[in-house]
């Protein structure tokens, strides 16, 4: 075959099922979009464009039009809440990101670890954490009133400020992460030169160190304009009471798309092959840089990043802790007692949910691993320009709010009369999981070069035993972690489980959310532990994985410095 | 403590007195007491991990002494940020900031000190023609080469118009042909700007053609300071003889005549060979040709290789047994 064929013919699983299930089905929503409802569901002709004037106008029963601010008040309300985000991610995720970036490479490490990890936990128990510690009955309220300091809770829960908390959670490390990176670049002998130019520290600052870490913090708001996505579902179960009658769509978590900023942020601060000089490193020579200790002594900045792992991690820690109460009422303490693990593992609807979603995880993962695998050493072949067309179209589920493609999908499964049940979550999780398999096998491969496959080629491999000598085994660990990635992904995803699903296809995080919602009960403190311990797990391995094993050689080479007098 | 500035005769710019510094439990400086003359151009000479480095970061402010004090024109600058200090520093790898133009680059310093518009734009054109860089001010640092961006780290440097200019090894990012190079245009922007320049190199030869003295440092001690004749000719003991140029050390025993005790220096081309008698014998082991004549190793019966250069018209064999020889004048006691 022709080594044109064969790129054509690799190419075509990836291209063929992200062109069916999210090419089509968008193209059919701007179609639809332009079509009228039709008297008894669906659309009909002719083409109008009523679905787009009924945005901002309603329609009275004499035919004329009057405006009518809901959609874009709730617009607007997004548009504020997602600045609001951003700005405060900014100015907590700063002194964190310089305070990481100026330790020693070892705890550099291990800090961006545990500033990620929380958030492989599904978004919806984070989010259901802070339930937890706000509403009424919750720790917070029962802390003041147990002082003394308030009689009647405070109504922390369902108003603007519990929003932005929750978006600023769930959104911190997407800001941190780019801004550390952009730091962590910085040749420290610029600070040096600045403060040598007679620049005072807050001058070094907005001159040089602001400038500098700008394209990081630009990165960190782009995902935190995906913030006005996730606000679909945060007001649900933090800004708006469950009793209240919503004219909102239902949707979920789509923070899918950051999480995979996140991975990249990850993989480029474990994985950046760049020999500049880290803040708090030493410089290519080997040599310690000249910014001395006097500037890299920040006072208060230690204390600080404490605050904000614990706010990291208090959430987390205390719906793990209340899981094992013994109690009925979700957060009044009752003795220590496995009973909600034990009522969890005897629910039949849980173990149903729980089998739905490691059936449609595990088959997800395995298809798009392979076929993501498969693209990703086709691409490495091409040119960038004849690559970059495969590659946007492989990103395209990143790229698209989920709640588009869960709805646009929704639609075109409907139309084509396609009911295999599991099968229509199965596609629809593939579609979704490609890119994120294909994140770090990518990253992996353009690490390697082609040296070492030139040297085997050298002594004499011919292309199938380079591949499964060399190209293979170096690749291991990246096809590995973009497995587990996407199977967290899988996992974790609750918007296209919950408008695909029918009856039989309830996934675990649709089972929990609709528990959330009938009421909180401690059954929901243990499953969520539960998830949370799964995808901690899970990501602690993939994370691991990915880690150059550059580091313990750095190690030797400062070990030999500090004893050379 | 109060420390008293050094009293001296002559103009000093720049005096340590009696500094200490450690890191943790390494000793990176050892009791360095040194005085630099105004308008001179002093490098700071070692091995690396010596303390060189170390040492030029305390005069630019980087680093708190342990114990000890730094003086600059007389004042006690020891606890003096940087940015208060009249030096400025080339730093190693140039540190330019990516995201300013070379005219913002150079403009910066300016600015800090807070230069009128105007002054500070005539002094930014002043020091880019003065390092040769006049029309380069719109570039950024990416688009220039190594040379370029050396001139560009010199000319903002030079720009506030500082009593010292500090040079942290300004030649180690280039490559020979361009070292050479900025080594003649560094003695001649010393002579230009008529300020006292610092260096840190642990280049001999560079050191030795650019300075006017040397300070040799080993394991964060001064081992002497003069200047390059007096050190080359008159090194203080054995490390600065064998470190700048080639030097044999003979311990004074292995003499036919002399005292049995202590070790003398010679070096390579003051050393004769002699058919007869001589100072010292040994075999020849190794003949390196040069043109200019014969480049000798020979080897004491005890291993220790003497080098000697030697006038071609002489052809001398492998094996062959040899005496060296040589003036009294050429030899130096040194202490061990």
């Amino acid at each position: 075959m022709t080594r044109r064929g064969s790129t054509v013919l690799s190419l075509l699983p990836a291209a063929l099922i992200i062109g069916v299930f999210m090419l089509v089905p968008l193209g059919y929503a701007v179609v639809y979009s332009f079509l009228t409802a039709g008297t008894y569901g669906g659309v009909e002709g002719p083409f109008s464009v009523a679905a787009y004037v009924q945005l901002v106008f309603q329609r009275d029963w004499d035919d004329s039009l009057t405006f009518d601010p809901l959609y874009l008040r709730i617009f607007l309300r997004s548009i504020g809440l997602a600045g609001a985000t951003t700005v405060l991610c900014a100015l907590l995720a700063l002194p964190l990101a310089w305070y990481v970036a100026t330790r020693p490479k070892a705890l550099r490490m291990r800090l961006i670890f545990l500033i990620t990890l929380p958030f492989w936990v599904n978004s919806l128990i984070r989010t259901y954490c802070w339930v937890l510690l706000l509403r009424d009955q919750g720790l917070i309220n029962q802390g003041l009133q147990g002082l003394g300091l308030t009689e009647a809770p405070l109504g922390l829960m369902y108003n603007n400020g519990a929003i932005l908390l929750g978006l600023v959670y769930n959104f911190l490390p997407f800001m941190v992460l780019p801004v550390y990176a952009a730091l962590e670049r910085i040749d420290p002998r610029v600070i040096d030169a600045g403060f040598d130019l007679y620049a005072r520290r807050w001058q070094v600052f907005t001159r040089i160190i602001l400038p500098l870490a700008l394209p990081g913090l630009r990165g960190g708001g782009a995902h935190g304009s995906g913030a006005r996505d996730r606000l679909l579902h945060h007001p649900r179960s933090l800004g708006r009471r469950p009793a209240s009658d919503d004219r909102q769509p239902d949707p979920d978590p789509v923070h899918q798309r950051s999480q995979l900023a996140l991975w990249c942020g990850a993989v480029d601060a474990f994985d950046g092959g760049d020999p500049s000089p880290a803040l708090g490193g030493r410089g290519p020579s080997g040599r310690a840089p000249m910014m001395s200790q006097r500037w890299r002594r920040s006072p208060g900045l230690g204390p600080y990043a404490f605050v904000m792992l614990a706010f990291l991690y208090a959430p987390l820690l205390v719906l793990g802790v209340y899981a094992f109460n013994g109690g009925t009422l979700v957060t009044v303490w009752d003795g220590l007692s496995l009973r909600w693990f034990r009522a969890v593992l005897v629910n039949d609807d849980i173990r149903r949910a729980a089998v739905n979603s490691l059936l449609v995880a595990t088959v997800a993962t395995l298809v798009a691993t392979a076929i993501a695998t498969l693209t990703a050493l086709t691409l490495e072949t091409l040119s960038t320009r004849r690559s970059g067309f495969m590659a946007g179209l492989v990103a395209l589920p990143l790229i698209v709010p989920e709640i588009v493609t869960a709805v646009t999908t929704l639609v075109f499964f409907a139309s084509i009369h396609l009911r295999l049940g599991l099968g229509n979550l199965i596609l629809a999780h593939i579609v979704f999981c490609i890119p994120f398999a294909m994140m770090p096998i990518r990253a992996r491969l353009q690490g390697l070069g082609d040296g070492l496959q030139n040297a085997a080629r050298d002594l004499y491999a011919p292309p199938v035993a380079v591949f499964r000598r060399v190209t293979l085994p170096l690749l291991a660990p990246g096809i590995v972690s973009g497995a587990l990635l996407s199977f967290v992904v899988s996992l974790d995803d609750f918007v296209l489980s919950a408008l695909l699903g029918d009856a039989g296809t309830t996934t675990l995080p649709v089972y929990v959310y609709g528990m959330i919602r009938r009421g909180i009960t401690p059954e929901v403190n243990a499953i969520s532990t539960l998830l949370l311990v799964v995808s901690l797990v899970l990501a602690a391995v993939a994370q691991g994985l990915n880690r150059p094993r550059r580091a313990p050689k750095s190690k030797n080479i400062s070990q030999q410095e500090t004893t050379t007098p | 403590m109060m420390q008293q500035p050094p009293i001296s005769g002559e103009d000093i710019i720049v005096s340590l007195n009696r500094i200490r510094l450690e890191y943790g439990d390494v000793t990176a400086l050892d009791d360095v007491h040194l005085q630099i003359r105004t308008g001179e151009f002093f490098t700071l000479l070692g091995p690396s991990g010596c303390g060189k480095t170390s040492l030029l970061q305390l005069i630019g402010g980087f680093q708190d002494p342990t114990y000890g004090a730094v003086f600059i024109d007389g004042k006690d600058v020891t606890r003096v940020p940087p940015y208060a200090r009249p030096v400025n520093t080339v730093f190693q790898n140039f540190a330019l900031f990516p995201h300013m133009t070379v005219a913002g680059n150079i403009r910066f310093g300016l600015e800090m000190l807070g230069w009128p518009r105007a002054k500070a734009d005539r002094r930014v054109a002043e020091v880019l023609e003065l390092v040769g860089l006049a029309g380069f001010g719109t570039r950024f640092p990416q688009e220039l080469s190594g040379g370029q961006q050396q001139r560009t780290a010199l000319a903002r440097a030079l720009g506030p118009e500082p009593r010292v200019l500090l040079l942290d090894e300004p030649m180690s990012a280039l490559d020979l042909k361009l070292r050479k190079e900025m080594q003649g245009e560094l003695a001649r922007l010393h002579r230009e700007a008529g300020i006292t320049f610092i260096m840190v190199t642990h280049d001999q030869e560079e050191a030795l053609s650019l300075s006017d003295r040397i300070a040799v440092l080993r394991y964060g001690k001064l081992r002497q300071v003069a200047s390059p004749e007096e050190l080359y000719h008159r090194p203080a003991n054995s490390f600065v003889a064998d470190f700048l140029g080639e030097a044999n050390l003979i311990p004074a025993e292995l003499l036919n005549d002399g005292p049995a005790t202590g070790v003398i220096m010679v070096r390579p081309e003051a050393v004769t060979v002699r058919p007869g008698a001589g100072r010292v014998s040994g075999v020849v082991t190794e003949r390196r040709f040069l043109g200019r004549g014969y480049e000798l190793t020979v080897t004491h019966v005890t291993g220790l290789m003497l080098h000697c250069l030697e006038p071609s018209w002489e052809p001398l064999s492998l094996g062959q047994v040899v005496h060296l020889d040589w003036d009294d004048s050429a030899q130096l006691w040194l202490e061990q």
